[in-house]
C-alpha cells in the first residue's frame, strides 16, 4: 500500500494490492484516512490484488461516505482486478443506484462487472 | 396411474436416454465440462422429481450417482472408463426401477446395492464420511430431504453478527453457497456503514437481502446458515411458489414488499401516499381531462394486462406433449377426410355447377394442406433412435473384444414416427452383424494396416420422397466366394449358377442364410438379415448391400417418408382401378404394338430405343373384358432397372390413403394395400417390386 500525492497537489493516488483482507483492515483504514486528509481528489488504484474480503469493501464504502462528508472526491478503479470485481458481485454490492448517503451520485459500486 | 406420475415416467425415460447419450459422448471427450454438467442435471432431475412423485427408491439410488458427478463437476474425480461403465449400468438399473413401477418385473435390489457399493468406491475418503452422515440424515427424515414441490422463491434476510469476521466466517462463502442452490439476487445493505473516523474495521455493518429461486427445500437454505444461525438473524420466507396465488399484474408493488419486510409500517406508507395523489386524480383536478376518460384509460390498462397474461400463458407452452394414439387417430381422420374430399371432387366434376366446383377445389386445397401438416406432426428426427445404437456398439464390441466407434450423420433427418419405430429392429440386426462379421479384432486390424478401432458410420439423408439410411463399416467386407459356397451348401443356388457379385451379395438376405462359423450370442443364428429384408419391405422400402473385400461394407435402406398417405397414379384395367406409387413412376406412354417383342415367354418392349421388360397387368391379374383400342404403359423404376406395366387407361395423380388389407390377403403377391376411391370403390395399391419378383420366379420355374 502506498499513497502518492501528485505534484499539482490536488490529486492523490492510493495504490492498494495483495491481500485486502481483515488482517490488513486497520492498516487500510489508516491509509484511507491519510489519503483523504491530504488530497481533494483521491484515486484508489488496485494493483495485483490476490484476495479481497468484505472488510475491505466495507471500508471503501465508509471512505466514500467520509469523502462526501468532506466534499472531496473518491474514485475507485477496479478495471484491472478480476478478483476484486468478482468479490463485489458475490457480496451483492453491485448497484444500479447509490444508497441514501450517496448525495453526489458517485457510488463506487454502480455498474458492476463489466 | 395418475397423470403426474405418468408425466414423471415419460420425462424420466427421456432423461435416461439423454443421460446415456451424454455418457457415451463424455467417454470420447472426458474433459467436456458441458457434458458433465448435462449428466449432472439429468441425474439431479431424475432424483428430485423422483422423490416428489413417490419414486423413493429411484431418488435414493440416483442420489449416490449425483454425488459422484457433483465431484466430477468440481474436478475432484476424473472421468474414467470404469466410471462410465458403472454409470451406464446404474442408468439401466434406474430404467429397470421405472419399468417395475409401471408394472413390469421388480428391479433386483441386490444389483442396486452392488452398484451403490461400486459407486462409493469412487468417493474420496472425506466425501465418504460426509456421504455416510448425509445418508443417516436422509434415513431420519426422508420427506424433509426430498419434498421439493417445483421451484420456490424465497426471500432471505441475513443479518450477521457484527463480530462475524472475527469469528472467522466469511459471509461471501455463505452467499456463494446460496448462489449454488438456484437463481439468486443478492443485495448488500450498506446503510449502516459509518464514516472512517467511527468505523471499526473488524466489525460487520452490512446485512443482506437475498431473493432465491430454487428447487431445493427450505432446509437446504437453513443448512447454508447452520454454523452461524446462533449469532445471526436469519429470516426465510416463501414469496412465490407454483400453485400459489398469483397477482395478475405481475409481482407485488413496492410498498407491499417494503411493508412485508418490515422496512416501513403500513401507517408510514399511507402517510406518504396521502401526500401523493394518483395521476388520474391530479389530471382531473387540473381540469385537463374528464373523469370518464381516466376511467376508460384505466380500463384499457386493465384489459391489456389481462390480454398479455393470456398471451404469456400461450407462448410459454410452445410445445406440448400429446399421446401418440391421438396423433394416429388424427391421421386416420385426415385419411377419411381425403377420401371424402375425393368423392366430393368427383361429384362436383360430374355436375356442371361452377359454384360446387369451386367449393370442391377449395376443399381439395385445404385437405392437401391439412394432410401435409398432419404428416409433418408425425415426423420425428431419427437422431434419438440412432443415439441408442451408440450404446449397442459399445456393449457389443466390449463383449466381443473388438474396438469400434459409431459416427452418426444426419441425426436431424425426419421420418414418419411409425417408420422410425419399426426401423429399430432391422438396424439392430444390421449393426450386430457389422460388429460380429464386419469389424475385425484390433490386432488383426493393426496387422492389416488399419486403425485398431473400427468405424461404423450410421447416416440418414433425404432423397426425394424417400429416406436413405446407410450403415457403413470399415471392416473385413464380404467375400463373394464365401457367400456363394455357403449358398450352394444351403441349397439356395445351384453349383454353377451364373450370378454377378450384386446377386451373390443379395443372397445373404435369403431366409436361413448364415455364414458365421460358430454361433455367438449376437449373430449367426440364421435369423437376421432375411428378417431385416422382410421388415423393410413391409415398410415399402428396399435394402441393398455393397461390399469390398478388406475395405468394408455398406448396407443401404431406402424407406418412404411416410406410410399413411402417398401420392399415387390411378390406372384402370377393365372396370377395376389400381394405384401405382407415384414415387416409382417415371413416364406414361402409349403402347404401339410393334414395340412389343416376346422372348422366353417374357414380354419385352422397346422404350426409347432400349429393350425393357413389359408386364401386362391385365394378364397378371387375369382381368376379363374388352381390350381398349390403345393400351397405355406406365414405365416404372424397379430394382433391376426400368419396367413397363401395361394398363388400359391412365387416369391421373391421386392422393392415396393407404388402408391395410386384411390378414386373409396377406399372401396375395404384388399388392401392398388398398385405398377407397371417391365413388366408394376399392382400388388395390400395387407393389411393383414384388410384382416383378413374382413374374421372374414364375418365368424361372417355367423354363
Amino acid at each position: 500500500m502506498n499513497f502518492k500525492l501528485e505534484p499539482s497537489g490536488d490529486r492523490g493516488i492510493l495504490t492498494i494490492g495483495g491481500e485486502l483482507t481483515i488482517d490488513r483492515a486497520a492498516e487500510l483504514r489508516t491509509m484511507l484516512i491519510t489519503s483523504l486528509e491530504s488530497a481533494e481528489n483521491v484515486h484508489i488504484r488496485l494493483e495485483a490484488v490476490t484476495e479481497v474480503d468484505l472488510s475491505c469493501l466495507q471500508l471503501l464504502c465508509s471512505a466514500h461516505r467520509t469523502a462526501m462528508n468532506l466534499n472531496k472526491n473518491l474514485i475507485l478503479d477496479s478495471e484491472e482486478s478480476q478478483v476484486f470485481r468478482q468479490t463485489v458481485k458475490d457480496a451483492g454490492y453491485t448497484r444500479n443506484r447509490g444508497c441514501t448517503a450517496d448525495s453526489c451520485e458517485s457510488c463506487l459500486w454502480i455498474g458492476g462487472d463489466k | 396411474m395418475d397423470k403426474q406420475t405418468e408425466t414423471y415416467r415419460e420425462e424420466a425415460y427421456e432423461l435416461l436416454a439423454e443421460l446415456e447419450a451424454s455418457l457415451l459422448e463424455l467417454e470420447e471427450t472426458p474433459d467436456d465440462t458441458g457434458m458433465i454438467g448435462r449428466i449432472f442435471r439429468a441425474l439431479h432431475t431424475i432424483k428430485g422429481s423422483g422423490a416428489m412423485f413417490g419414486f423413493d427408491d429411484i431418488a435414493e439410488f440416483t442420489h449416490e450417482l449425483e454425488t459422484i458427478f457433483d465431484l466430477v463437476r468440481g474436478g475432484k474425480i476424473s472421468v474414467t472408463k470404469e466410471l462410465i461403465d458403472l454409470t451406464l449400468s446404474a442408468r439401466d438399473q434406474i430404467k429397470a426401477m421405472l419399468d417395475a413401477n409401471e408394472g413390469g418385473e421388480t428391479a433386483d435390489t441386490s444389483i442396486s446395492e452392488e452398484i451403490i457399493i461400486a459407486i462409493r468406491a469412487f468417493l474420496p475418503d472425506t466425501e465418504k464420511d460426509l456421504e455416510e452422515q448425509e445418508s443417516e440424515i436422509r434415513k431420519l427424515k426422508p420427506e424433509a430431504r426430498y419434498l421439493k414441490p417445483g421451484n420456490i422463491t424465497y426471500r432471505i434476510r441475513f443479518h450477521p453478527d457484527p463480530d462475524i469476521f472475527i469469528n472467522g466466517t466469511n459471509p461471501i462463502f455463505l452467499l456463494n453457497e446460496l448462489q449454488e442452490l438456484g437463481e439468486a439476487r443478492i443485495v448488500a445493505q450498506t446503510n449502516a456503514v459509518p464514516r472512517l473516523e467511527d468505523i471499526e474495521p473488524e466489525k460487520c455493518y452490512i446485512y443482506w437481502d437475498i431473493i432465491l429461486t430454487t428447487s431445493e427445500g427450505i432446509d437446504a437454505i437453513e443448512n447454508v446458515f447452520v454454523f452461524v444461525e446462533d449469532d445471526c438473524e436469519i429470516h426465510i420466507e416463501i414469496i412465490d411458489e407454483a400453485g400459489g396465488p398469483e397477482n395478475e399484474t405481475g409481482y407485488k408493488r413496492l410498498g407491499e414488499i417494503l411493508i412485508e419486510r418490515g422496512d416501513i409500517s403500513t401507517r408510514e406508507l399511507l402517510a406518504v401516499l396521502e401526500e401523493q395523489r394518483r395521476l388520474g386524480e391530479l389530471l382531473v383536478a387540473a381540469e385537463v381531462v374528464e373523469q370518464g376518460a381516466v376511467d376508460s384509460a384505466l380500463a384499457e390498462q386493465e384489459h391489456i394486462r389481462t390480454v398479455r397474461k393470456t398471451r404469456k400463458e400461450s407462448t410459454s407452452s410452445s410445445s406440448i406433449r400429446v399421446p401418440s394414439e391421438r396423433l394416429d387417430s388424427l391421421v386416420d381422420l385426415v385419411g377419411e377426410l381425403v377420401t371424402v374430399q375425393a368423392r366430393l371432387s368427383q361429384k362436383a366434376s360430374f355436375q356442371s355447377d361452377p359454384e360446387l366446383l369451386s367449393i370442391a377445389e377449395e376443399v381439395q386445397r385445404l385437405t392437401a394442406n391439412l394432410r401435409d401438416n398432419t404428416m409433418r406432426i408425425r415426423m420425428l428426427p431419427i437422431g434419438a433412435t440412432f443415439a441408442r445404437f451408440k450404446r449397442l456398439v459399445r456393449d457389443l464390441s466390449n463383449e466381443l473384444g473388438k474396438e469400434a466407434i459409431m459416427i452418426i450423420e444426419g441425426a436431424d433427418t425426419e421420418l414418419d414416427k411409425t417408420v422410425i419405430e419399426q426401423l429399430n429392429d432391422p438396424l439392430v440386426h444390421i449393426i450386430r452383424n457389422t460388429i460380429d462379421h464386419g469389424i475385425e479384432s484390433p490386432d488383426f486390424r493393426e496387422s492389416e494396416g488399419k486403425p485398431r478401432q473400427g468405424t461404423i458410420r450410421l447416416s440418414a439423408e433425404h432423397s426425394g420422397p424417400n429416406v436413405l439410411i446407410r450403415v457403413f463399416d470399415d471392416g473385413a467386407g464380404i467375400d463373394p466366394e464365401v457367400i456363394r459356397a455357403k449358398a450352394v451348401e444351403k441349397g439356395l443356388i445351384v453349383q454353377d449358377a451364373d450370378l454377378d457379385e450384386k446377386e451373390i451379395l443379395s443372397l445373404i438376405f435369403a431366409p436361413g442364410f448364415s455364414t458365421a462359423k460358430k454361433i455367438s450370442g449376437i449373430s449367426g443364428r440364421g435369423v437376421g438379415l432375411d428378417v431385416v429384408k422382410r421388415t423393410v419391405e413391409a415398410l415399402r422400402g428396399t435394402v441393398k448391400i455393397t461390399s469390398k473385400k478388406g475395405k468394408g461394407t455398406t448396407t443401404t435402406l431406402k424407406l418412404p417418408l411416410t406410410l399413411a398417405i402417398i401420392d399415387g397414379l390411378l390406372v384402370k384395367i377393365g372396370e377395376t382401378c389400381f394405384i401405382l406409387p407415384l414415387s416409382v413412376v417415371e413416364e406414361c406412354v402409349e403402347l404401339i404394338h410393334d414395340d412389343l417383342t416376346r422372348a422366353r415367354r417374357r414380354n419385352m418392349m422397346n422404350f426409347r430405343g432400349k429393350i425393357i421388360p413389359y408386364l401386362d397387368l391385365r394378364e397378371a391379374f387375369m382381368v376379363e373384358g374388352d381390350l381398349p383400342p390403345v393400351k397405355q404403359v406406365v414405365v416404372a423404376e424397379a430394382k433391376s432397372g426400368r419396367i413397363g406395366f401395361g394398363v388400359d387407361h391412365v387416369i391421373g395423380q391421386y392422393q392415396t390413403v393407404i388402408k391395410t388389407i386384411g390378414k386373409f390377403y396377406k399372401d396375395a403377391e404384388g399388392i401392398s394395400g388398398a385405398t377407397i376411391l371417391g365413388d366408394g370403390t376399392v382400388a388395390l395399391i400395387l407393389d411393383t417390386a414384388q410384382l416383378v419378383q413374382s413374374v421372374e420366379n414364375e418365368a424361372m420355374f417355367s423354363v
